[in-house]
C-alpha cells in the first residue's frame, strides 16, 4: 500500500463511520415508492459506499506487511 | 399423524439425508491428518469458503431474534446491526484474517489459540485464549439450540417437545461433523446457506404480497406505531453513544468467533479471502433486509405478541403456502446447524490442540480425539440449553460483547511486531474484568457508552502499555 492508498483508506473509513453515526440527520417517516422507509434507503446507500470501499481495499491490502 | 406432520417428517428426513451424505463423502478425505480434518487441508476455494463463512455467521440470531427485535423496535434495527456489520466483518477479515491465515500456515497452527500461542511463543496465551473462546462460544451455541428447538417444537405442534427437538438437531450435527470434519461442514454449509438464502428471498416477496402488497402492509405498520419506520422510540441502543458502542461490538465481534477465524485459516490462498470480503456486504443485505422487514411487517399483522421470538414461525404459517412453511423450518435448521457444526468442530480442535498437554500423539489419534470431543461438547451444550432461561437476543448479546474483548489481542498479535505475550494476557484479562464489572455494577456506562466500549479501550491500552514495558519479543 502506498502512502496515498493509506490516506484514501483512512479517510474513507472515517467518512463511513461519520455517515453511520448520523444523528445530525432528521428522522422522518417517508416511504419511498410507497413502501421503503427512508431509514432503509439511507442505510442501503451507505452499504453501497462500503462495497466500493472494500473493492478498493481488497485490491491494495497485502498480507506481507503483517508483523 | 396429520398430513402436514407427515410432509414435515419427509422434508426433515430428506434434509438430514443430504447432510449425512455430504459428511460421508467428505470423510473419505478428512481422516488423513489433523490438518485435513480440522482445516480441510487449508484448501477451501472461493465459493465454499464464502458459503462456509456466511452460513456460519448467520444463525437463529438473524432468522429468529432479529425479526423479534425488529417487531419491537422497527427498521432502525437494520442500521444498528446489518449496515455496520457489512463494513466491520470484511474489514476485520482483511486486517486480521488475511495475515492470520498466512502466519498459521507458516507456523503449522491449526486453531486460533494455537496460532497466537506459537506467534507469541507462549503456551499461557494459548490457554487464556482457549478459555475465553470457550467461555463465550458455549452460550452462543446454547442460543442456537434453544432457538431451533423452539421452532421445531412449534412446527410439529408440540409432537416433538423442545428437549427432544434440541437433541435431534445436535445428534445430526454430531454425525456429519465427526465424519467429515472441516471439509464436511464446509460442504454442508454451501447447501444450508443456499437453502436459507433462497427461503428468505421467497418470504420477502410472498409475505408482503399476501398481506395485500408492500404499500398496504407498511401502512398497517404505520397505523400501529409510526416510530417503527424510523430510528425512534425509547430503545436504549438507539441513543447515540449506545448506538456507537453497539456498532463497535457487532462489527468487530465476528472475527473473534473462533469458528469464523478457523474457517479463515482454511482458505486456499489470499485471493480467496479477498473475494469473500468483496461479496460479504451483498449477501448480508440480501439476508438482513428480509429478516428486518419480516419483523416490521409482522407488527402490522400481529400487533400484540407475548413472545416475539415466535414471530418468524407465525408469519411463515400465516402467510406462506404449507410447502414453503416446511422450507421455513428447514431454513431455521440450516442457519443453526451451519453454525453449530463449525462451533463444535472448533471447540473440539482447540480441546485437542490447546487444552490437552502436548505430547507426541499420532495424527490418527488426534483425529480420533477430535471426534470424541465433538460428542462431549455437543452433550454439554445440550444440557445447558435445557437449563438456560434467558431470551435468545440477551444470550447472544452477552457472548458478542465477550468476544469483542479479544479483538485487540487478535489484531495486534498478527499486525504489531512489539506485541508480547504479557501484553496479550494483560489485554484479555483487563478487558474482561471491565466488561464483567460493567455487567454487574452500575456506573460503568460512562458518557452513555456501553461497558463493552470501555472494556475494548481498556484492552487496547493494557496491550500497548504492557507490551512496550515488557520489551520486544525475539523474532521467530
Amino acid at each position: 500500500m502506498t502512502a496515498r492508498d493509506r490516506w484514501i483508506a483512512g479517510s474513507g473509513f472515517l467518512l463511513l463511520i461519520a455517515l453511520h453515526l448520523d444523528f445530525w440527520r432528521p428522522q422522518r417517516v417517508v416511504l419511498y415508492l410507497g413502501w421503503i422507509p427512508e431509514e432503509l434507503v439511507y442505510r442501503l446507500c451507505w452499504v453501497a459506499l462500503v462495497w466500493v470501499y472494500l473493492f478498493f481495499l481488497t485490491s491494495r491490502l497485502r498480507p506481507e506487511r503483517a508483523g | 399423524m396429520s398430513g402436514s406432520l407427515v410432509a414435515f417428517a419427509l422434508l426433515a428426513t430428506a434434509y438430514f439425508g443430504v447432510l449425512a451424505t455430504l459428511g460421508i463423502l467428505a470423510s473419505r478425505r478428512s481422516s488423513r491428518s489433523p490438518e485435513e480434518y480440522f482445516l480441510a487441508g487449508r484448501g477451501l476455494g472461493k465459493v465454499v469458503l464464502f458459503m462456509a463463512l456466511f452460513g456460519t455467521n448467520c444463525t437463529t440470531f438473524v432468522l429468529v431474534a432479529i425479526p423479534a427485535v425488529a417487531w419491537q423496535h422497527g427498521v432502525g434495527i437494520f442500521g444498528l446491526n446489518a449496515a455496520v456489520v457489512a463494513l466491520g466483518v470484511p474489514l476485520t477479515f482483511l486486517l486480521i484474517g488475511l495475515p492470520a491465515r498466512a502466519q498459521a500456515a507458516r507456523l503449522g497452527a491449526l486453531t486460533p489459540a494455537e496460532l497466537y500461542a506459537k506467534k507469541l511463543d507462549s503456551k499461557a496465551v494459548g490457554l487464556v485464549l482457549f478459555g475465553a473462546f470457550t467461555l463465550y462460544t458455549i452460550p452462543y451455541m446454547v442460543q442456537g439450540v434453544k432457538g431451533t428447538a423452539l421452532v421445531m417444537s412449534q412446527a410439529t405442534d408440540g409432537v416433538l417437545p423442545t428437549w427432544l427437538s434440541g437433541l435431534c438437531v445436535l445428534m445430526i450435527v454430531m454425525l456429519y461433523t465427526s465424519l467429515g470434519g472441516m471439509r464436511g461442514t464446509a460442504w454442508t454449509n454451501v447447501f444450508q446457506g443456499a437453502l436459507f438464502m433462497l427461503f428468505m428471498a421467497c418470504a420477502f416477496v410472498l409475505i408482503p404480497m399476501r398481506m395485500g402488497g408492500f404499500g398496504t402492509a407498511m401502512e398497517k405498520v404505520r397505523a400501529v406505531d409510526e416510530n417503527l419506520l424510523r430510528v425512534g422510540g425509547d430503545y436504549a441502543l438507539f441513543q447515540p453513544t449506545a448506538w456507537a458502542s453497539w456498532g463497535l461490538v457487532i462489527s468487530t465481534t465476528v472475527i473473534a468467533f473462533p469458528h469464523m477465524l478457523s474457517r479463515l485459516l482454511s482458505a486456499a490462498d489470499d485471493e480467496t479471502t479477498r473475494s469473500v470480503c468483496r461479496f460479504y456486504p451483498l449477501a448480508l443485505v440480501a439476508l438482513w433486509i428480509p429478516a428486518v422487514l419480516l419483523g416490521v411487517l409482522g407488527r402490522g399483522a400481529f400487533p400484540e405478541l407475548e413472545r416475539p421470538d415466535t414471530l418468524f414461525y407465525l408469519m411463515s404459517e400465516e402467510f406462506l403456502p404449507p410447502w414453503l412453511g416446511g422450507v421455513a423450518f428447514l431454513a431455521i435448521l440450516s442457519a443453526t446447524m451451519s453454525t453449530l457444526d463449525a462451533q463444535i468442530l472448533t471447540l473440539s480442535s482447540m480441546l485437542v490442540r490447546d487444552g490437552l498437554p502436548s505430547s507426541s500423539r499420532s495424527p490418527r489419534t488426534e483425529v480420533r480425539l477430535g471426534r470424541i470431543f465433538i460428542f462431549a461438547v455437543a452433550m454439554c451444550v445440550y444440557v445447558l440449553s435445557l437449563l438456560w432461561g434467558d431470551s435468545l437476543f440477551d444470550i447472544s448479546r452477552r457472548a458478542f460483547e465477550g468476544y469483542t474483548t479479544l479483538v485487540p489481542t487478535l489484531f495486534l498479535g498478527v499486525r504489531w511486531r512489539r506485541f508480547s505475550a504479557s501484553g496479550a494476557i494483560a489485554s484479555i484479562t483487563v478487558a474482561n474484568l471491565v466488561l464483567w464489572a460493567g455487567w454487574n455494577f452500575d456506573g460503568f456506562a460512562l458518557f452513555g457508552f456501553l461497558p463493552v466500549f470501555w472494556a475494548f479501550v481498556a484492552g487496547i491500552l493494557s496491550a500497548v502499555v504492557v507490551s512496550l514495558t515488557s520489551g520486544p519479543r525475539e523474532s521467530s
